[in-house]
């Protein structure tokens, strides 16, 4: 019975980091470049994670480069990423599509989240097609600025932790037999 | 004597609900993880298998408890007299 103990404690302490552990994000893939300025710091294509305030306006920019012009077909999305089989949902305004002439665009977006979004991880990623062909990828994650350890949700989770825990191990023990 | 193992069932997935939101809120692991996903359906299948197991180490409630104390045979004078092993009314 200690092994069976011994094995599942393992199996937690191993297996967890190894699912965990996931391959270090590339940035953008292709012709593209974008970059985004809050509060004075820029950040670009070449971060694989950064932490953002949780409230802000970030200054925008995004291109393509191609040796073709003119008006064509486009279409592209920035999308947050949640766990299967939740899948990916747009963020904001961060869709497009139809015939364009354009190759680079600029904007501002305002932004302001809860105190209790601090903490999480987001992956951010988006794509951008040109008649009917992805042409650039990319993928960025996201922290919100702000303590964890101040945020009523994860305080709240780990006291039900402990007490589904709690539950857990009374779920093993004997059920008193009554004559 | 027998398990939980329905509660075990429940048990074990909200223990990954929560742990799952330990670890977002933690920031241990990203939000598109697919870890989120397995260790409630995981935690799930153990706090069955724990319910079907409880109490650990018991013996097999088919199998007959064993008899610690034997009566002794009767011999022919005590035939009449009652056994030691059979109930008797309170007094």
């Amino acid at each position: 019975m200690r092994l069976i103990r011994v094995l599942i404690a393992g199996l937690i302490v191993v297996g967890v980091p190894i699912l965990s552990a996931t391959a270090a994000h590339a940035t953008i893939k292709g012709p593209c470049s974008a970059t985004g300025t809050i509060n004075g710091k820029t950040y670009n294509g070449k971060q694989a994670s950064v932490v953002i305030p949780r409230t802000g306006d970030v200054h925008w920019k995004g291109a393509i480069r191609t040796a073709t012009g003119g008006k064509r077909n486009i279409e592209g999305k920035v999308q947050l990423e949640f766990p299967p089989p939740f899948g990916k949902i747009v963020v904001a305004n961060g869709s497009w599509d139809g015939p364009s002439s354009t190759y680079r665009n600029s904007g501002t977006y305002h932004y302001d989240f809860p105190s209790v979004l601090a903490g999480p991880k987001f992956t951010l990623s988006g794509h951008h097609a040109e008649r009917g062909s992805t042409v650039c990828t990319g993928s960025v994650d996201i922290r919100f600025s702000g303590s964890k350890l101040k945020n009523p949700i994860l305080l709240g989770s780990l006291l039900l932790t402990v007490i589904s825990v709690l539950n857990l191990s009374l779920v093993v023990r004997a059920k008193g037999v009554r004559s | 004597m027998k398990g939980r193992p329905v509660r075990g069932l429940i048990g074990g997935f909200l223990l990954g609900i929560f742990l799952d939101i330990d670890l977002v809120f933690g920031g241990v692991v990203k939000l598109n993880s697919v870890v989120l996903t397995i260790l409630p359906i995981a935690l799930l299948v153990v706090g069955l298998l724990l319910g079907l197991w409880a109490p650990l180490g018991r013996s097999s409630p088919d199998r007959p408890a064993p008899q610690i104390f034997a009566a002794p045979a009767p011999s022919a004078g005590e035939a009449a007299s009652p056994s030691i092993t059979e109930e008797t009314p309170p007094i």
